[in-house]
């Protein structure tokens, strides 16, 4: 008896350590995936809201904690300033939070469009595509912007945004001492909350911002995006495929999502770096963070769907129907080739030697980062993904053209008068992200006193933002731009 | 936890046995002193009024006494211990009204909470006012009355001043408080010590930093604040940085009456909202009541007291004369029913509760300048952590709301930023509305319907001078920027008279090319409402 106790003794707390150890993991594994998985629903009312404020399910790695976010402009309001002006004019708003930075936002709604809150174990912001492709304009610069899903966000200053996150990240503001006391004005936290927020997420955040800011610091040696731009390949190259950074600039404007039927058959990109709209909106949300499994191809696909037929607005301006008429009969014979999207050259890329526009973009991305892109998404599973080369650029549709300022992929010649003008007389410098419609020369006014003052400088002498190239048009006859450009304005 | 427990009793019982009965004894008491503390600290409740709407409007809570309350002993010493920075004696130098048998004035609330009693601005703060028929008389106090002797200003400056005093340390605010009939116990002394009064002195720092706006601004005087900049303040927005023409929102409080009625009208001055529980939420952020100490029961009881047709305004008080005032019935419905309603308790008309743009009404723009589209989008995000409550009715507008003119004769000085003294003065072309009168003065002026406008000082008590733009000084005029208060272009022009303007409501369609019988009669009429 004497020897068998002890032994029976061990075996019993051998299992109790056992059960010990395995409640620990698994209440553990419950505590985690209840504060920091369970996934939460958005109600959204149509596909259009779900455009605008869905998620692309990047909660997971890119998603930051809503009462965080909220609050980040409140407790600097003058990095806000600091990123909202460097660049601008004058009179540049530098105030109202996310606003600042030209996204686009309802009155009544939590964040700018563009921003998807949602919750997984607590709510978090993501981005998606309407951030970058939401245009604002206005008629008048007294009234209030109006704004059109899948237009290009020339106004989106999404540099400014995130140089904003990094700045905070760095500050010595950011800490649960600073952010609690203003989170706890909005949102009722328990304790619980309370000690996750102070010790785990705040803390988290801003490790996460820091490293963001280290796989983004390539871009402070490069050109500003400025408003309505970004760098399209070089992040994919540099953040997703972690290629070595080189010299490159491939600066480009967002472009338009109407009507990407038209598209079918054609190549994509600026560059014709993809063959499919699906490639395009499979890869974009990759870069916004979005995870590729679960339902990642469904969404892609009603994503997908949803631009097939979306149409731009229709121009808000009386035309002039039989001037209209002639520049159709003008674009037929000197725009059609390429911009018709029946025509024999629509949606192929046109060789840089020909179309002669700024090449540095192109020679953003080769053969070999595709193949990077490539093997990566082929690791990750993503399907119908290949990337190729860029190859030159892409001649498109012109869908909504009049909304479409400033021309050309890196947005170097603000209206289309100056785009039919030949490159030496399209302006050197302009203002962008100023979002007042030029009536007469179609664009957005780029150059009067209230542009210069509200606007953000574009130098065209920098690296990419060259204006030379497209010459066709340039030699017609004024009455024939005008009549062609009345045309256009109903595209 | 049972373990633990256990584990505690057992040490007790070995103490206890084990002749340390005296430690076991001292143990036992700083238990149930920190678990009486911790009973008395969690304590939140507020004094109620339940069975008596009006004095719950008057004395009862929002919840912003939970984040901004002051001790009540420290409150009724506060006069006394900083009583330079006062106008004159008592918190009745700023217009706080008291009433027999309260110990605290109309507009503050008391509420239990952190350990203390403590003490803040309700919604009666600014909504409660008084008239007297003759100087001789007591003045009559009306709930749902614009606070036309409140000086918000200056409240929020002493309060600050005191503060920034070197005298606010926590000794001496202890003894004033003393002083004032406050007793304290050994633990509320430690923590007044150590905690509340240096937390105080922090916090009133931090609220003149965000309230700095106040310096820029041309004074509010009695009866007027900056409603929209308190807003930018709690976002935290850099002032420094803002367009100038959107820096100024001095605006005159409102009546509260009828409330119910409103509900769709386009609310506050330049009819930027038009939910009133959006509209009670947004103001009640002035007492400090924010998204996670608002008080929703006691708000919801208040709101509803507000929306009942028993809130109601008196009536006037004294004679009409019926045959003029029948006169000014049908000119008042030629010119003025369409926008403001019927009369004075049917606010049915074709414009009521709509925007007026400004390029029309062309008031004063400043007000409708500082609220901005910018700020209508950031409102957006407040209460987000309340998905029911959150602000969604926020627009930026082009104009001024047209607002129901129940109890009007209690609402002088007239015009959103109160800049015209008297009815009578409306109804003239702006040329010849008073340049310079005089606010906080409460004795009704019954011939030009308003407030005697005209008294610098009573007593010991002078008068706030409100300029409309430079007067009897060349030389100071020449000076000025804008000395004519001049806005042709219907935008705000910073300056010393900014937001003070008495221009705009005139023209043939507001009644200032009538006869000087018929617009008699109009105003005449106007006394019933």
């Amino acid at each position: 008896m004497a020897t068998t106790r002890p032994r029976r003794s061990w075996t019993r707390r051998a299992r109790i350590a056992l059960l010990v150890f395995l409640a620990v993991i698994f209440g553990g594994a419950a505590l985690v995936w209840w504060k920091f998985l369970t996934p939460g629903e958005q109600i959204l009312a149509d596909d259009q809201a779900a455009f605008k404020y869905g998620s692309l399910n990047g909660e997971l790695l890119a998603g930051i904690p809503y009462p965080i976010f909220m609050i980040l402009p409140r407790v600097f309001p003058d990095l806000i300033e600091k990123h909202a002006a460097a660049g601008w004019g004058p009179d540049k708003l530098r105030h109202g939070g996310y606003g600042a930075f030209g996204f686009p936002w309802e009155p009544g709604e939590r964040l700018p469009i563009g921003f998807s809150i949602r919750k997984l174990g607590f709510e978090r912001v993501t981005v998606n595509c309407a951030l970058c492709h939401t245009s604002s304009y206005r008629l008048t610069p007294d009234e209030q912007p109006r704004f059109a899903l899948g237009g290009p966000g020339h106004t989106a200053n999404v540099q400014a945004l995130l140089g904003f996150l990094f700045d905070a990240a760095q500050d010595r503001r950011f800490t649960a001492a600073r952010l609690m006391p203003e989170i706890a004005l909005q949102f009722d936290l328990g304790w619980s909350d309370w000690a996750l927020y102070s010790f785990v997420l705040v803390p988290a955040t801003r490790i996460a911002l820091r490293i963001a800011a280290d796989q983004m610091a390539w871009t402070k040696t490069r050109p500003a995006w400025g408003p309505g731009r970004d760098d399209a390949f070089n992040l994919p190259k540099f953040v997703l495929t972690q290629s070595k950074w080189d010299d490159s600039v491939g600066n480009s404007d967002f472009p338009a999502l109407w009507r990407m039927g038209l598209r079918d058959g054609h190549l994509m990109h600026w560059g014709g770096e993809a063959r499919s709209v699906y490639t395009v909106v499979a890869s974009s949300a990759l870069g916004t963070g979005a995870t590729p499994w679960g339902d990642f191809a469904d969404r892609n696909r009603r994503i997908e769907a949803y631009l097939r037929d979306l149409p731009p607005p229709p121009y808000p301006l009386p035309v002039d129907a039989s001037r209209a008429a002639r520049g159709r009969e003008i674009f037929a014979a000197s725009c059609g080739q390429c911009h018709d999207p029946k025509g024999p050259r629509a949606g192929t890329a046109i060789p840089l030697a020909e179309i002669g526009t700024d090449p540095e973009h192109v020679k953003t991305w080769t053969q070999r980062d595709a193949d990077r892109m490539n093997k990566l998404t082929g690791f990750l599973g993503i399907e119908n993904a290949t990337m190729l080369a860029a190859q030159g650029y892409v001649a498109r549709p012109l869908v909504g053209v009049w909304l479409l300022a400033p021309y050309l992929h890196n947005g170097s010649v603000p209206t289309l008068a100056d785009l039919l003008s030949p490159p030496a007389e399209r302006p050197a410098a302009f203002y962008r992200g100023y979002d007042v419609i030029d009536r007469d020369r179609i664009g957005f006014v780029a150059n009067d006193h209230a542009a210069a003052r509200r606007g953000f400088r574009f130098d065209t002498t920098l690296l990419g933002n060259g204006k030379d190239g497209h010459v066709y048009g340039v030699e017609l006859p004024p009455d024939d731009k005008r009549a062609l450009i009345e045309f256009l304005k109903t595209l | 936890m049972g373990g633990l427990f256990d584990r505690l009793a057992g040490l007790f019982v070995a103490l206890w046995r084990g002749r340390r009965r005296i430690v076991a004894l001292l143990a036992l008491i700083c238990l149930g002193g920190a678990i009486w503390i911790y009973i008395d600290y969690s304590r939140n409740k507020a004094e109620a009024f339940y069975d008596d709407p009006v004095k719950h409007f008057k004395y009862g809570s929002t919840g912003g006494d939970q984040l901004v309350g002051i001790p009540i002993g420290i409150f009724k010493a506060l006069p006394q211990l900083c009583r330079e920075y006062l106008p004159g004696e008592g918190w009745q130098s700023l217009g706080l009204l008291f009433e027999d048998g309260m110990e605290r004035p109309i507009g503050t609330s008391l509420r239990r909470s952190l350990g203390f009693d403590r003490v803040s601005l309700n919604c009666a703060a600014c909504h409660v006012g008084t008239y007297r028929a003759t100087p001789d008389a007591e003045p009559v106090i009306v709930p749902g009355m614009p606070a036309n002797r409140l000086l918000l200003g200056e409240f929020v400056r002493f309060l600050e001043n005191c503060a920034l005093d070197e005298r606010f340390n926590p000794w001496q605010v202890i003894e004033a408080a003393e002083t004032a009939g406050a007793r304290y116990g050994f633990f509320d002394r430690m923590v007044l010590q150590y905690l509340a009064v240096p937390a105080m002195k922090e916090f009133l720092i931090l609220a003149r930093h965000r309230f700095r706006f106040l310096d820029t601004e041309p004074a509010p005087g009695p009866g007027r604040f900056d409603t929209f900049n308190p807003a930018k303040a709690l976002l935290n927005w850099r002032f420094e940085s803002l367009p100038p023409h959107e820096t100024i929102g001095t605006v005159d409080f409102p009546s509260l009456w009828l409330q119910g009625p409103r509900e769709g009208m386009q609310l506050h001055w330049d009819g930027n909202n038009d939910s009133v529980p959006e509209r009670n939420r947004s103001a009640a952020f002035g007492t400090g009541a924010v998204p996670t100490t608002i008080d929703r029961d006691s708000l919801a009881f208040i709101a509803t007291w507000l929306s009942s047709p028993r809130n109601a305004p008196p009536r006037w008080p004294f004679e009409i004369d019926q045959v003029l005032a029948a006169r000014g019935r049908g000119l008042y419905a030629e010119y003025c029913a369409a926008c403001h309603g019927k009369d004075g308790r049917d606010f049915s008309g074709a414009r009521v509760g709509k925007v007026e743009p400004i390029d029309k009404i062309a008031t004063d723009p400043c007000r409708l300048d500082n609220y901005s589209y910018e700020l209508s989008r950031e409102q957006g995000n407040l209460y987000s952590g309340y998905p029911e409550e959150r602000f969604r009715r926020f627009r930026k507008t082009d104009g001024y709301a047209n607002a129901p003119l129940d109890g009007l004769w209690l609402r002088a000085p007239y015009l959103h930023n109160g800049s015209v003294p008297t009815l009578r003065d409306l109804l003239e072309p702006s040329e010849k509305r008073p340049r310079v009168f005089y606010r906080g003065y409460d004795v009704v002026d019954r011939k030009k319907l308003g407030f005697v406008a005209d008294v610098p000082a009573e007593k010991t008590q002078s008068f706030f001078r409100y300029e409309t733009q430079c007067v009897d000084e060349p030389a100071l005029c020449m000076r000025e920027i804008n000395p004519e208060n001049r806005h042709d272009d219907h935008r705000c022009v910073p300056g010393r008279w900014a937001g003070n303007s008495n221009r705009g409501h005139e023209g043939p369609a507001y009644g200032t090319d009538l006869s000087a019988e018929e617009k008699d009669a109009i105003v005449e009429f106007l006394k019933g409402f």
